[in-house]
C-alpha cells in the first residue's frame, strides 16, 4: 500500500463508486475537499420564505436568529458554560475553540417562536360524548389555520422529544382549540381524541405505547385533512372520523393489554427477587461453608506440622 | 478509524448518517440503494418500528472492489433519530470514518436540528473524537418541501444555525427525490478517504 499515492487511491475509489451507480451524472460537482457546495435554489429559497413563514411568533427574525444560532451553542467564551471545564479535562487534546457546544443552551429561547398566550389556560376537560351521532360542521370560512399550525409544530416536537413542558403546551393548545371549536362536533371529537392521547403520552412519556405517537400523528393528519378539504361531505367526514376512532380504540386495547404485562412483569420481578435472595442466601451459606472448610484445613495442617515436628525431633534425638 | 484487515487485505470505511428523527437519513440510504446497479446490489438491512421509524439502524454495504490489493468496502449506517435511542446512536458511531449530518430544513424542525447536532458532538466525544476534526458533511434535507408551500429554512439560516463554527461542507438535498443524495455520499467518502490512506500507509 505504501506504493499508492494519496490522490490515486481516492480517485480510484471515487471512480469505482461512480461506476456502481446507474445515475453517474448525479455525482457532478466537486467531490474532494473544497468550497461549500450549495444548490442553485438557495437564493430562491431566501426570496420565497418570509420571516412570518419561518417563525410563528411576533418576534423579528433577526432577534430569533441571534437567540438560537450555532454561535451561541458553540461559543465557549460565554462564561456560562459549566460543562466546558469538565470536558477540557477529559479531552485535553482538543483545541479550546473546539471543545464543546454550550450546554447552557436555553431551550426556552428556541421555543419563544411559539405563541404560548394564544389560548386560554384552561385545564378543564370539556365533556364530550365520544359516541355522539349528531354531527354538524362549521362553515369553511371559519377555519383559521394558524392555531393548527402551532399545534402541528408541537406534535412534531413530541415526535422528537416528550417532555412535561411540551405536553403541557400540547394539552393547553388542544384545550384552547376545543373552546374555539365548541360548536363543531367533528372537530371537537378529533380534538378530544388528541386531548386523550396527549394526556396519556404526558403521563407515560418515554414509556408510552409505541403506537400512541403514531395514532396522535394519524388523528392530527386526519383533522388537518378534514379542515383543509372544502369538498368533503358529512358522510366523508364521518368516514375519516370513524377510521381514527377505530385506531384510537385499537390503541386503547393495546394499552390495556400492555397493562397486563407490568403485573406479569412484577410477578416475574418478584420471582427474580426471591431467586436472587435465595442465591444470596446460598452465597452466604457457601461463604459460611468455606469459612468452616478453611478452619478444618488449618486444623489439619496444624496437626500435620505438629506430627512432622514430633517425628523430626525423634529422628534428631536418635542420631 | 477505518477497519483495516491486513490478513484479508480488506478496508472497511464506515460512514454514519446522523440527524434528528424523521429527517430523512433512512430515505438517503434507500435512494442510494435504489440507484445501485442491480449486479452489485447486496442488501440493505433496515430495522424499523411500526411507525416506520428507525429503531436500531439501517446498514447498507457497498463493495467497491479491489484497489491496489485491498478490498474496499463502504458501509453506510443510519442512527435512530429519536432522543430515547441515544445509546444505539453512540454504538453506531463507534469506529466511524465520516459523518453526514442530515438536518431537516423544515422551519418547525429547527430546534431538533440543533439538539441533534449537539448530541452528535457529545456522542463523538465518548470516542474521543471532535466534531470539528472528523470528516463531516451537513446535508440540509427536504429542500423540495418549499415547492409545496411548507415553510423551509433558507440555506443561509441553516448555515448560521448549524455551520457557523463547524464550517463543514454543506449542501441542500431532497432524499425523497434524490437531489444531491449521491453527491452527499461521494463527498463524505472523499472527505474520509485521506485519513484512511494515512492509516494504510
Amino acid at each position: 500500500m505504501s506504493k499508492i499515492k494519496d490522490e490515486q487511491f481516492s480517485a480510484e475509489v471515487e471512480k469505482r463508486l461512480q461506476n456502481l451507480f446507474n445515475d453517474s451524472e448525479q455525482f457532478s460537482g466537486p467531490l474532494t475537499e473544497g468550497p461549500v457546495v450549495t444548490t442553485p435554489s438557495e437564493e430562491d429559497l431566501i426570496d420565497e420564505i418570509s420571516a412570518d413563514d419561518l417563525l410563528n411568533d411576533d418576534s423579528n427574525e433577526e432577534d430569533s436568529l441571534e437567540e438560537i444560532s450555532e454561535d451561541d451553542l458553540l461559543d465557549e467564551a460565554s462564561g456560562k458554560n459549566l460543562l466546558h471545564d469538565d470536558l477540557s479535562k477529559n479531552y485535553l487534546d482538543d483545541d479550546l475553540d473546539e471543545n464543546v457546544l454550550d450546554d447552557d443552551f436555553n431551550e426556552d429561547l428556541l421555543e419563544s417562536d411559539l405563541d404560548e398566550d394564544f389560548f386560554e389556560d384552561s385545564s378543564d376537560k370539556p365533556s364530550i360524548n365520544m359516541e355522539h351521532e349528531d354531527f354538524s360542521i362549521k362553515e369553511e370560512g371559519e377555519f383559521n389555520y394558524y392555531p393548527f399550525r402551532l399545534l402541528k409544530s408541537i406534535i412534531l416536537s413530541i415526535d422528537w422529544e416528550i417532555t412535561d413542558d411540551i405536553m403541557d403546551r400540547f394539552v393547553s393548545q388542544v384545550t384552547g382549540l376545543m373552546d374555539t371549536y365548541k360548536d363543531d362536533k367533528f372537530v371537537l371529537i378529533f380534538l378530544h381524541l388528541l386531548w386523550e392521547l396527549g394526556k396519556y403520552i404526558k403521563k407515560h412519556q418515554g414509556q408510552s405505547h409505541p403506537n400512541s405517537i403514531k395514532t396522535l400523528n394519524s388523528v392530527y393528519n386526519a383533522l388537518e385533512k378534514l379542515l383543509s378539504s372544502k369538498d368533503l361531505s358529512d358522510s366523508d367526514k364521518k368516514k375519516i372520523l370513524s377510521t381514527e376512532m377505530i385506531k384510537f380504540k385499537t390503541l386503547k386495547e393495546q394499552i390495556s393489554l400492555q397493562h397486563v404485562e407490568p403485573s406479569e412483569k412484577s410477578v416475574q420481578e418478584q420471582t427474580q427477587s426471591t431467586l436472587f435472595n435465595n442465591i444470596n442466601e446460598q452465597k452466604s451459606s457457601e461463604n459460611f461453608v468455606s469459612f468452616e472448610m478453611k478452619e478444618i484445613i488449618k486444623s489439619i495442617v496444624h496437626d500435620e506440622l505438629k506430627a512432622l515436628l514430633k517425628e523430626l525431633s525423634e529422628w534428631v534425638s536418635k542420631r | 478509524m477505518a477497519f483495516i484487515n491486513e490478513k484479508k487485505r480488506e478496508v472497511q470505511v464506515k460512514i454514519v448518517y446522523y440527524g434528528p428523527g424523521r429527517g430523512g437519513k433512512t430515505t438517503n440510504l434507500e435512494y442510494i440503494f435504489s440507484k445501485l446497479n442491480p449486479q452489485v446490489r447486496s442488501k440493505m438491512v433496515s430495522l424499523k418500528t411500526d411507525g416506520d421509524r428507525t429503531l436500531f439502524f439501517d446498514f447498507l454495504p457497498i463493495d467497491v472492489g479491489k484497489i491496489m490489493g485491498y478490498d474496499i468496502r463502504i458501509q453506510l449506517y443510519t442512527v435512530p433519530g429519536q432522543i430515547k435511542y441515544s445509546s444505539t446512536r453512540r454504538l453506531v458511531l463507534q469506529g466511524v470514518d465520516g459523518v453526514v449530518f442530515v438536518a431537516d430544513s423544515m422551519a418547525v424542525r429547527r430546534k431538533q436540528n440543533l439538539f441533534s447536532l449537539k448530541n452528535l458532538q457529545d456522542d463523538l466525544l465518548t470516542y474521543r473524537k471532535s466534531i470539528f476534526r472528523i470528516p463531516l458533511l451537513l446535508q440540509y434535507n427536504k429542500a423540495d418541501l418549499a415547492e409545496e408551500g411548507i415553510p423551509v429554512m433558507p440555506f443561509a439560516i441553516l448555515e448560521k444555525d448549524l455551520n457557523s463554527k463547524l464550517k463543514a461542507p454543506s449542501l441542500h438535498a431532497s432524499a425523497l427525490k434524490g437531489t444531491n443524495v449521491l453527491k452527499t455520499m461521494m463527498k463524505i467518502i472523499a472527505l474520509a478517504l485521506p485519513s484512511i490512506e494515512k492509516n494504510l500507509q
